[in-house]
């Protein structure tokens, strides 16, 4: 059964997102709507930054936990529930990455996928483009923190610019700003890895 | 590397397909969170509210009534809109709803052990154990004979009294009504008042349908929403005004239309 349809016919009926977030503060039934909605999304936003089903487990349990407990203190404002949502997810994401770097978690994994056997002469195309994805996914843990959240943010859950802001409670001058200097710290660091190779 | 390689590459990152999580995780982390406490973490987003920890910090030093005025009508103003257990009030010390026990709620959420109900409600919101009114006859020496035996009733501290009922009568086994967990929140939904209310999933098998019931003052208990999907636990009920004292249960009917479970009533204030 798809997410879709075991969602309650109460969700189909056009329920709007606010007046369930409200609920949500001191309702499980609530939160559990609002859990059955966006847990395929932040999987999906987990699973597209780290390239790991593991992780993407490990960040979205975390997500929906930290969300859970931090209900009662939740106020409903630009962006909404979801920028709210997402925001924990970037910053567990972000967490994540800081707690496994000393590891060399990261590399051991990449350099697991490169050396995956049985590997066709039709899937090079494709390894290459998940060579370059693990190495943007690489570089872009070596940035700090607030950068990581800007981009995951904008980039990877598509969030508008002003849910994005909202989301990392500034405005859309200052998102924009560090967005911009983000993205140039991200292409250093590209630049870096492939030089080293 | 140029901006627009980059932004290619995270372009085919944000497009790349991702797998949905699996069904088994998903239901297993929903279990998690229902039996997880909900205690505000103090590392949660930045975007917390500052202002009610500022009404914290107000409540904490001291009573309200030692505060100022102005510091004090803040504080109330700025705390958390969850009602407190003992918040419930009792219209009639009487009438007392069990508490769920087929599935029991998380501890943060408020068990509602006796609740407000109207004085025109009938008593028998939640079900009652079932009673035989035996009448109090003169002592019996109890000689069962074959098809009966001697059932003791209670007729006084010392009265003892015995009755003898046909074993016909005793055989016949009701299965208990399952009780359901309800709990009703107000608030306001793109500036309309609005009630949700959410209840615990039916476990009976015979299951066929949900109803919502709705009173306020002096009118009788009306349906506002049926459903015979099992999984459907919540519904929001748009038609509410301000100001008004609404109170919600839910019960659960078999196919033939008998009630299988309820839910004790739960008072919401609205909005």
């Amino acid at each position: 059964m798809s997410l879709a349809a075991s969602l309650p016919v109460v969700v189909t009926d056009g329920v709007d997102e606010r007046g369930l977030a409200e609920a949500a503060r001191t309702s499980p039934d609530a939160f559990a709507v609002l859990y059955r909605r966006y847990v395929g999304r932040i999987y999906a936003f987990a699973f597209r930054r780290s390239g790991s089903r593991e992780v993407a487990e490990e960040v979205t349990s975390a997500t929906f936990e930290r969300a859970w407990r931090a209900m009662p203190s939740f106020e409903w404002r630009g962006g909404g529930f979801q920028a709210w949502l997402f925001a924990i997810a970037a910053r567990e994401l972000a967490g994540w990455y800081r707690r496994n770097a000393r590891h060399g978690n990261v590399r051991a994994q990449r350099a697991l996928r490169l050396l995956h056997p049985g590997v066709a002469e039709d899937d090079h195309e494709r390894v290459g483009a998940e060579d370059e994805q693990a190495l943007l996914r690489e570089a872009l843990s070596t940035l700090p923190e607030r950068y990581q959240e800007a981009i995951s943010l904008r980039r990877l859950a598509g969030l508008e610019p002003e849910d994005a802001a909202a989301a990392m409670g500034c405005t859309k001058a200052v998102l924009a700003v560090t967005l911009h200097r983000a993205t140039k710290a991200l292409r250093k660091a590209i630049e870096t890895r492939r030089g080293s190779r | 590397m140029r901006t627009s390689e980059l932004r290619e590459l995270l372009g085919s990152l944000e497009e790349s397909a991702a797998p949905e999580p699996s069904p088994v995780f998903v239901a297993k982390l929903e279990a998690d969170l229902r039996n997880m406490d909900q205690v505000e973490e103090a590392e949660a987003p930045r975007r917390t509210n500052t202002r009610t920890r500022r009404a914290r910090v107000l409540v904490a030093a001291g009573p309200v009534a030692a505060l100022t005025a102005a510091a004090a009508a803040a504080a109330m103003t700025l705390l958390p809109s969850k009602p407190h257990p003992r918040e419930l009030k009792t219209a009639d010390p009487g009438v007392t709803v069990p508490t769920p026990t087929s599935e029991a709620p998380p501890s943060s959420v408020p068990t509602p052990t006796t609740v407000a109900p109207p004085p025109w409600l009938p008593p028998a919101a939640a079900p009652s154990p079932v009673t035989t009114a035996v009448p109090r006859t003169a002592p019996t020496t109890p000689v069962p004979t074959p098809g009966e035996h001697p059932t003791p009733t209670t007729a006084g501290p010392h009265e003892p009294v015995t009755t003898t009922v046909p074993r016909a009568n005793t055989t016949t086994t009701v299965p208990a009504p399952e009780t359901l967990s309800l709990q009703c929140t107000a608030g306001m939904s793109a500036g309309n008042p609005t009630v949700f209310c959410g209840w615990s999933p039916s476990t009976s098998s015979s299951f066929k349908w949900y109803r919502l019931w709705r009173t306020s003052s002096g009118s009788p208990f009306a349906i506002v929403f049926q459903s015979d999907n099992r999984s459907t636990t919540g519904y929001y009920d748009h038609t509410v005004q301000a100001g008004t004292n609404y109170y919600y249960k839910v019960d659960i009917t078999d196919a033939a239309g008998n009630v299988i479970g309820t839910s004790s009533v739960s008072p919401v204030t609205c909005c």
